[in-house]
């Protein structure tokens, strides 16, 4: 993990270069660092010279393997969709879930049933389309909350920063949804020698991301197009598609998909993770069935958790064909391709490649 | 009971000159009051205010200086005795009407006392107001003594009314603050009828007017040439003499006392400086061969006595004239005894100490070095702290480089450390706002960088408005964020059209300021800038949309509100303070700025410092570990 | 009435905000029940946001002098506060200065963000001691109430000093005259307390 280094670095390396995820984990430690929307700053530097707010960022240099022993008692020996004890399909048994939810609700069922049997006193989750179009961070203590957070946002809130007021009121065992950006800090948060927001952290569900869109470019988009406190969903169909879905109180919208790529944050270009490989539960899509999940259980003390969850029937699961899981190993490995191919461009130089510490080997299959 | 009401004629008592010039207005009966307060004029007024009801007159703080000098001209052109008090850049702000009043004329004693601050200790400028005189055509008396400021002030409004002209008193700093001895007059009875009679149009016949006016000058000094406020000390036949007015006339006193010259060097003081009372300076440098002219800030007296000595070049013979033009005194800031002596000896080849040598040098050695500079601050609990503070994170998060421009009040210090250095521009009263709509229309040459500009609550109605219209009409980009706590801080706090109360402090309308906004039509939010992410947020997003905007953050001047409300208790849990570390890094102590938070180094924990501390609780919900406490909630 | 010295200078020292112009004001109105000539000149504006302070009294039985001190001629330095009395000193004191002065230190916001150190008292203190003829400390610090006061108290110990031709009766005139009478026992007790410091001093 990188050290010695602090808010001035940060500045220079990430959030002036618009690598900043907007994961909000360096956001709520300190007075100095502020989020407004997906917008993060530095308002003065604090004059500390290794600080947390370098430690904690997903952008900056990250030992993977080191975080993979940590949590997973040995580096990933699968390099396209990281250590992983199953992959199935999956979905909430409950049909009110499935409906408000994206694709199956098996996050929501999760979530729901391990607050219901006191596995987490509390979740951060992240409630998309609340009468405005940027999505707000949420600390929910009760499981009648989960549903409303239900839906994918396409836009990243700062959901560490949520976690980091923890520190000022501690809430017992807390569970974490995230994409694999707020994923990867939050094990670095885990991993780090101060008493951290992540301190109480049991639970960490990762979801499927390709990329996210920048507020602001995407509030500028649909300016005079939608109204966006009238949207009640978003959708992107798999391809050939290529097509953004918006679904309003009014009716639903389709923009090409080559229009709003222009709102894609930077930082998605160079992104190494789309299934959150750190996470102890991934959960995706299925392409091409909208009620099912792709369920991905990675440590012990998460299939502990799926097997209860199967025996109370709150989630069913079924056999993930090997095509599809082909497929995924693809998206995932291009993913990793385009953000190697990313990276070299900013640096010109191979050798460098930003935040990520990878093997020899490892880098030797992208270049 | 205030000074002003004593009525003992002959009495002996300390009076500010502020106090002075108001007593002095008392005794010649005077009738009306506006002002707009100003550093250093302020209490002229407000004394007349406080004893109002007392002697029946009539006192208002007024929207700015030009308003206040037209309402007190018509209370002159009804036959009643009016006076203005303003700072030097009041008189700046009405001196179009000045310019064509002297034309009008007036009718009832009408007297303009103008208060400049030289070395600007509480001004954006330092100016001599005293050419605005010479410029208008109006007499001009500067007083240079407690006694004399009484004593000119009841002159000035028989002066006024003889000639049928505003007539304008210049004050300093020196003598408008400090106090001294003033022997009281006589109080008069009676009150006039208000009648308006005639007509006052200038610009009618501007020839034949203006030529009146110079008659009217004319009349003037032959007055001033009669005058007790002129005089001469010294040696009868002196061949050195300084000429001074004003405050000089306390340092030239001193000066040559200092060096021992009573018995060369002679003072000849004016008191009546415009027109000049040629005669009597005449008569009184028949014998000189060098003067020293002593004065504050502008070598006025100077040029004009150079001018004189011109015409009477053939009576009165060569005069060396030292001064500012010869690099004896600056020509610029304030003077003192001491500049004035070292002045006098190095003409005349003395030495100057007023010390010695070894002990001054001893002390500074002592001292300077471990002196701390007392840079001022926000007082504790003020509002703009945490205004400014929201403001620099909300440029900071928008990311485009963008700037403040600042104007006249207590937030002026956010051009410094107190208000972490956001004030990029600093003029006159206004001048932020108007600023700003000229910045945001720099967009068709490629500016993209968001303008704030800041302005206080009495500083809008004073001179923001056309601004705030000229943006909405011409559709410029920028946010203005008012900063209103409720009064006219800088000056002590005195009522503005927002404040509810007037300036005898009776219930008065409440000129709605985001009412005001609104029918100009900008979108306008209030929010109380103690609550600093909404604030931050709020900001933010008004800088991403076009045009122009107004925030109104609403928070009373803290120590109004202390002192009205009492103090809640704020205090430190030592055992949650984390200082020094990540996290932290001594944010309430070193970076918030405020006074009533001490870092203390043995514990390395913050404390706070509970005399000064006024209980606002904003660094309470600023302290990333929760470690201030607000007792009570 | 004449004085030993003509003019008498006095400087009453502090931060904007406590009480200066207030403690001068009573000085000078006692000096003036005299019959002296008494001038005040001060610094305002600025002072009230935690700026240094400085109010110069200047007592004459002669003229009305100007409102100024000349450099090195205050012969009592009055400091509400430590530093300010040193800055005072620096500037205006000579050898037979007299310095009353509190111990208290009101911190500059330099100090308070770690860009300037504070001095410790004892080194102030003796520096004083070197400056001045004489320097004698108020300190009440423990008693609470006294701390906000701090002008009047400062006031009850010059009074008692003796430094000024001015009996105790005309400062309780003057107080009695300017300040609002709700405030007047508080104030009279607090400057009594000054007072008392000055004799156990």
């Amino acid at each position: 993990m990188a050290e010695g280094k602090g808010p001035v670095d940060l500045e220079k390396e990430v959030l002036n270069e618009g690598l900043c995820a907007s994961c909000g984990a360096c956001v709520g430690i300190c007075p100095y660092i502020k989020v407004v929307k997906d917008r993060v700053a530095i308002i003065e530097p604090c004059g500390i010279s290794e600080g947390q707010c370098y430690d904690f960022c997903p952008r900056t240099p990250t030992d993977i393997a080191a975080l993979e022993r940590r949590i997973f008692g040995e580096e990933s020996p699968d390099s396209s969709l990281g250590s992983y004890i199953s992959i199935e399909m999956a979905q909430a048994t409950d049909s009110e879930t499935r409906s408000r939810a994206q694709y199956g609700g098996v996050v929501s069922a999760l979530v729901t049933y391990a607050m219901n049997q006191g596995e987490v006193d509390a979740a951060v989750l992240t409630r998309p389309f609340d009468e405005s179009l940027m999505p707000t961070s949420v600390m929910a203590e009760q499981s009648s909350q989960v549903l409303g957070c239900a839906g994918s946002s396409y836009i990243t809130s700062a959901t560490l920063a949520e976690l980091n007021k923890a520190t000022k009121q501690p809430r017992g065992a807390i569970g974490v949804v995230g994409i694999p950006c707020q994923v990867m800090a939050l094990r670095k948060m885990q991993a780090s020698k101060h008493e951290t927001g992540a301190k109480g952290v049991k639970l960490v569900i990762g979801l499927f991301c390709t990329w996210a869109l920048s507020y602001k470019g995407f509030n500028e988009f649909l300016k005079g197009k939608v109204d966006p406190s009238s949207i009640k969903r978003i959708d992107i169909p798999p391809p050939p598609a290529n097509i953004l879905v918006v679904h309003t109180k009014e009716g639903a919208i389709e923009f090409p998909l080559d229009e709003i790529r222009g709102s894609i944050k930077p930082t998605c270009n160079i992104c190494y993770d789309m299934t959150s490989e750190l996470a102890d539960i991934s959960v995706g899509m299925v392409e091409g069935i909208d009620d099912w999940n792709t369920l991905i259980v990675r440590t012990p003390e998460a299939k502990r958790l799926i097997d209860k969850a199967k025996q109370g029937g709150v989630i069913e699961t079924r056999p993930l064909e090997e095509s599809r899981l082909d497929h995924l190993r693809e998206a995932s490995l291009n993913k990793k391709r385009r953000a190697i191919s990313e990276i070299v461009k900013r640096t010109g130089d191979e050798k460098n490649l930003l935040y990520l510490r990878l093997s020899d080997e490892e880098s030797r299959k992208f270049l | 009971m205030s000074i002003l009401t004593v009525d003992q004629p002959g009495k002996s008592v300390l009076m500010m000159g502020n106090e002075a010039i108001a007593r002095g207005a008392i005794e010649a009966g005077v009738n009306f009051c506006a002002a707009y307060p100003g550093t250093p004029s302020t209490e002229i007024a407000e004394s007349l205010a406080r004893v109002a009801e007392h002697f029946g007159l009539y006192a208002e703080w007024s929207t700015n200086e030009m308003v206040a000098l037209e309402a007190a001209a018509a209370a002159s052109l009804a036959g009643l005795r009016a006076i203005v008090a303003m700072k030097q850049n009041g008189v700046n702000v009405c001196s179009d009407f000045l310019m064509t009043i002297s034309l009008s004329g007036t009718r009832g004693g009408l007297v303009i006392v103008a208060a400049d601050d030289p070395s600007a200790i509480s001004s954006s400028n330092e100016q001599d107001s005293r050419n605005f005189a010479k410029f208008a055509d109006l007499p001009l008396l500067e007083p240079a003594t407690f006694q004399e400021a009484k004593d000119i002030t009841k002159w000035a409004f028989e002066l006024s009314e003889k000639l049928g002209l505003p007539c304008m008193i210049r004050s300093v700093t020196r003598l408008s603050h400090s106090r001294g001895n003033v022997k009281l007059g006589e109080i008069p009875e009676g009150r006039p009828v208000a009648r308006f009679e005639g007509a006052y149009i200038a610009g009618a016949f501007v020839a034949i007017q203006h030529s009146a006016l110079h008659q009217k000058l004319e009349q003037a000094r032959a007055a001033f040439e009669e005058s007790e406020f002129n005089w001469y000390v010294g040696p009868e036949d002196a061949k050195f003499i300084i000429v001074t007015s004003g405050s000089g006339w306390f340092y030239s006193r001193e000066a040559v006392a200092a060096l021992g010259l009573g018995e060369k060097v002679g003072i000849l003081k004016i008191g009546t400086t415009w027109p000049l009372p040629e005669r009597f300076i005449i008569d009184h440098l028949r014998q000189a061969t060098e003067i020293l002219i002593v004065e504050e800030v502008d070598p006025f007296l100077e040029q004009n006595i150079k001018v004189l000595l011109a015409e009477q070049a053939k009576t009165l013979g060569p005069i060396e004239v030292y001064g500012a033009r010869s690099g004896h005194l600056p020509g610029f800031g304030d003077i003192n005894q001491d500049k004035v002596a070292r002045a006098l000896a190095s003409i005349k080849g003395l030495e100057y100490r007023t010390r010695d040598e070894v002990y001054a040098q001893r002390a500074s050695d002592l001292a300077l070095p471990i002196l701390p500079p007392r840079m001022p601050t926000f007082c504790p609990g003020c509002p703009h702290r945490a205004s400014l503070w929201a403001i620099k994170a909300a440029l900071k998060l928008d990311g485009r480089d963008g700037f403040v421009t600042g104007d006249i009040g207590c937030y002026s210090l956010g051009a410094g450390p107190a208000g972490f250095w956001q004030l990029k521009t600093l003029h006159c009263m206004g001048a932020g706002t108007g600023l700003a709509t000229g910045f945001g229309q720099l967009g068709q040459f490629g500016f993209n960088q968001p303008v704030i500009s800041v302005c206080g609550d009495s500083t809008f109605f004073h001179a923001a408005i056309p601004g705030l219209i000229n943006a909405r009409f011409n559709n410029s980009n920028f946010l203005m964020v008012i900063l209103d706590n409720g009064g006219t801080a800088m000056t002590g706090f005195q009522p503005h059209p927002g404040s509810g109360y007037d300036a005898l402090g009776r219930p008065a309308p409440v000129v709605e300021i985001e009412e005001v906004c609104k029918a100009i039509g900008v979108e306008v939010k209030v929010r109380d800038p103690f609550e600093v992410d909404q604030a931050i947020e709020d900001l933010y997003d008004m800088l991403q949309e076009d045009g122009a905007k107004v925030m109104v953050f609403r928070r009373k001047c803290y120590l109004v509100e202390s002192k009205e409300k009492g103090r809640k208790r704020v205090f430190v849990e030592p055992e949650k303070c984390i200082g020094d570390d990540c996290g932290c890094a001594r944010f309430c102590s070193r970076v918030f700025n405020c006074p009533g938070i001490i870092w203390d180094q043995e514990a390395k924990k913050a404390k706070i410092d509970e005399v000064v501390c006024t209980g606002c609780g904003v660094c309470a919900t600023l302290c990333p570990r929760g470690a201030i406490v607000v007792e009570g909630g | 009435m004449t004085l030993e010295k003509d003019p008498l200078n006095l400087i009453i020292t502090g931060v904007g905000g406590q009480g200066n112009v207030l403690a001068s004001h009573i000085v000078a109105s006692a000096g003036i029940k005299e019959e002296l000539y008494v001038t005040v000149g001060e610094t305002y504006g600025a002072s009230q946001r935690g700026g240094a302070v400085m109010s110069h009294v200047r007592f004459s039985s002669q003229a009305q002098c100007s409102p100024l001190i000349s450099e090195g001629q205050a012969d009592i330095v009055v400091a509400l506060e430590p530093v300010e009395a040193l800055r005072v000193m620096a500037e205006f004191g000579n050898p037979k200065t007299r310095v009353i002065v509190s111990p208290r230190p009101i911190y500059p916001i330099w100090v308070l963000s770690g860009q300037a150190k504070y001095p410790l008292i004892e080194e102030i203190l003796g520096k004083l001691e070197e400056l001045a003829d004489r320097v004698q400390v108020v300190d009440v610090s423990e008693d609470g109430e006294a701390l906000v006061g701090a002008n009047v108290l400062m006031i009850g110990a010059l009074a008692a000093s003796g430094l000024l031709p001015i009996p105790i009766e005309s400062f309780e005139e003057a107080m009695r005259e300017i300040l609002a009478p709700k405030d007047l026992e508080m104030n009279f007790q607090t400057f009594r307390k000054g007072m008392q410091a000055m004799a156990g001093g």
